[in-house]
């Protein structure tokens, strides 16, 4: 546990100190919440039927994706995928704690502290200025809190799964491509899932995705009530067990590979 | 007993080799054939607590390799090898925690954090005893002189003194081995001078056995008590620098200033390497022609200025052996 809180302490410290780009994030993602919201109304406007969510629901949404945007597991944490590039990787096998547990705890870092410098002042303003509404109800704002936990640990999970990916192939390239398709379609971030067709959406809802904005804006908007949220919160947490599992056995497969073939 | 223990080590890679030619690297993709190089091939040695070895050799002779295997992070094809009796790759867990070790191009320190931080979460990851730890830091940065650097941020500190704190890093676990792969490289002078100062230090006051891969044969002639080269992926020499130096030449180079410009001349017991107008460069083996005796009949015939006796440079000796690789087997 030690080295593991050590490790998230100095991780969270190091982005402490990337204010200016957390500042250049937040003034980026206001304005591109702001054209986003404008599309959505100009189609709203226009709407022949009755669309599954309303749009001050929608205006909500837009303004919770963009704090969860820093949160998405895009890629590993960017120092690992240096390490892996420059060889440095070898210091990371040189310590006596396994390597998980500190890049778990390096990935876990990053992805909440980049939210908290951005996404506390960017609830304010969207809160106060440009229509964030709400939590549904006292209780969904409290369940809420608790998804943004599983958000954390799922994306961190799914990062560690991007880096260990890289003890194979040096160069992420490809990986990013898909990485930001799975992430960002599957996950809802770019459309709603209730806003998809019933069989994509049924689909979405099976994968692990899902947990990273799909929960928390549902429940938060209560299209996800209080009493049906424990199914959606058990799946979240339900793959983050499965996703550690799966990434510690890409560590120790990429590990065992490193060690037999040479860094 | 003998605290590194490696015994006919042999570590052969598998290199993808892509067909040349216009469609190479297409039928590359489909079909690639392996070539297999050995990188170690049956290397033996062993090492005492607190020797400080030099272990060199050109690029690609297996340096690195000998290294990696050593600090666990590479399993050899066959052979053993023991450290402290563990095996590294087999318990590298309880190994690593015996073990330091510097690169000399690479950091294991937080590059956006002090250095300071950097240390905090090395203790952490050993899990050091509090108070040990405040010992052995105290230790070090009065060894090391890091106590005004210990709040710059690792990306701000020049390369001499980011490899003082490697080097400090590599030691807060207090381990009784250290390997250094190219500590030196790319650094001037001073901070060259300073950090062999450090290393010496390092091995006599805390008795740390050290090894130390270098190009720079300044850094051997200075620090190590033993040395090790390694040709491809076997050991050709080991022992002192003395040592090395007798069995591949014992000749000594007399360099003769003259007072005006003098043409060649045989002088004997010696044999002329250079002679320029006002300099003239003789080589000469000491057991057979007597340093004085030579001196006077150099000076009987030539206009002397001013001369000195050199050994050749260890350089020199070393790019010797790199070429002709025979030159110690004979």
């Amino acid at each position: 546990m030690r080295p593991f809180l050590s490790v998230l302490g100095a991780r969270f410290r190091m982005q402490l100190q990337y204010r200016a780009a957390a500042l250049a994030g937040l003034t980026t993602q206001v304005f591109f919440g702001l054209i986003i919201i404008m599309i959505y109304r100009a189609y709203y406007a226009n709407a022949t039927e009755t669309p599954p969510i309303a749009i001050e629901q929608l205006v909500s949404f837009v303004w919770l994706s963009q704090i969860l945007y820093a949160m998405m597991p895009w890629t590993g944490a960017p120092e690992l995928n240096a390490l892996a590039r420059s060889g440095d990787i070898c210091f990371e096998m040189l310590r006596p704690v396994g390597i998980y547990w500190r890049w778990f705890a390096r990935c876990l870092a990053w992805k909440v502290s980049a939210p908290l410098m951005r996404g506390i002042p960017m609830i304010i303003l969207a809160g106060l200025f440009f229509g964030l509404g709400s939590p549904a109800s006292i209780f969904s704002g409290f369940l809420f809190a608790f998804s943004l936990i599983g958000v954390a640990l799922l994306a961190a999970s799914i990062s560690v799964i991007w880096s260990a990916v890289l003890l194979w192939s040096v160069v992420g390239e490809g990986l990013r491509h898909l990485s930001w398709f799975l992430v960002g379609f599957f996950s809802g971030l770019m459309l709603p899932l209730p806003l998809m067709p019933d069989w994509l959406r049924t689909f979405c809802e099976y994968l692990p995705f899902r947990g990273l904005v799909d929960t928390p804006y549902r429940i938060y908007i209560g299209s996800i009530a209080p009493g049906e949220s424990l199914g959606p919160l058990a799946s979240q947490f339900a793959w983050i067990i499965i996703l550690i599992f799966l990434g510690r056995a890409l560590i120790r497969l990429g590990e065992n590979r490193l060690t037999v073939q040479g860094g | 007993m003998s605290q590194i223990r490696v015994e006919n080590l042999s570590k052969r890679f598998r290199v993808a080799e892509r067909p040349s030619g216009r469609w190479g690297s297409v039928r590359g993709i489909f079909s690639r054939q392996y070539r297999e190089i050995a990188a170690l091939d049956g290397l033996s040695f062993s090492i005492e607590p607190g020797e400080l070895v030099g272990y060199v050799g050109p690029n690609g002779a297996g340096k690195s390799t000998t290294i990696k295997i050593l600090s666990g992070i590479l399993t050899p094809s066959s052979g053993t090898c023991e450290v402290l009796g563990l095996c590294p790759w087999k318990q590298r867990r309880q190994h690593v925690a015996n073990i330091g070790a510097v690169f000399g191009q690479r950091t294991q320190l937080w590059w956006d954090l002090p250095v300071e931080e950097s240390f905090e979460l090395l203790s952490d990851i050993y899990r050091i005893e509090r108070s040990r730890y405040g010992r052995t830091r105290r230790a070090l940065i009065e060894i090391l002189d890091l106590e005004d650097h210990l709040s710059t941020p690792v990306r701000q500190l020049s390369l001499g003194w980011r490899m003082r704190c490697e080097l400090a890093a590599a030691l807060l676990h207090e381990p009784p081995i250290l390997f250094l792969d190219e500590p030196t490289i790319g650094l001037d002078s001073v901070s060259k001078l300073a950090l062999r100062d450090h290393i010496r230090r390092l091995n006599q006051e805390r008795g740390v056995t050290v090894i130390l891969t270098t190009h720079d044969m300044d850094d051997i002639a200075s620090l190590c008590s033993r040395l090790m080269i390694i040709a491809e992926g076997n050991s050709i020499f080991d022992g002192s620098v003395e040592e090395l130096r007798r069995s591949v030449s014992n000749n000594r180079r007399l360099t003769v200033d003259l007072k005006r410009a003098t043409d060649p001349i045989d002088i004997e017991g010696a044999t002329v390497v250079e002679w320029q107008s006002h300099q003239a460069i003789f080589e000469y083996n000491p057991d057979i022609t007597a340093t004085p005796e030579l001196i006077q009949r150099i000076a009987a015939l030539l206009p002397l200025q001013d001369l000195k006796v050199e050994n050749p440079e260890i350089e020199e000796i070393i790019a010797r052996i790199y070429r002709d690789k025979d030159l110690l087997r004979s």
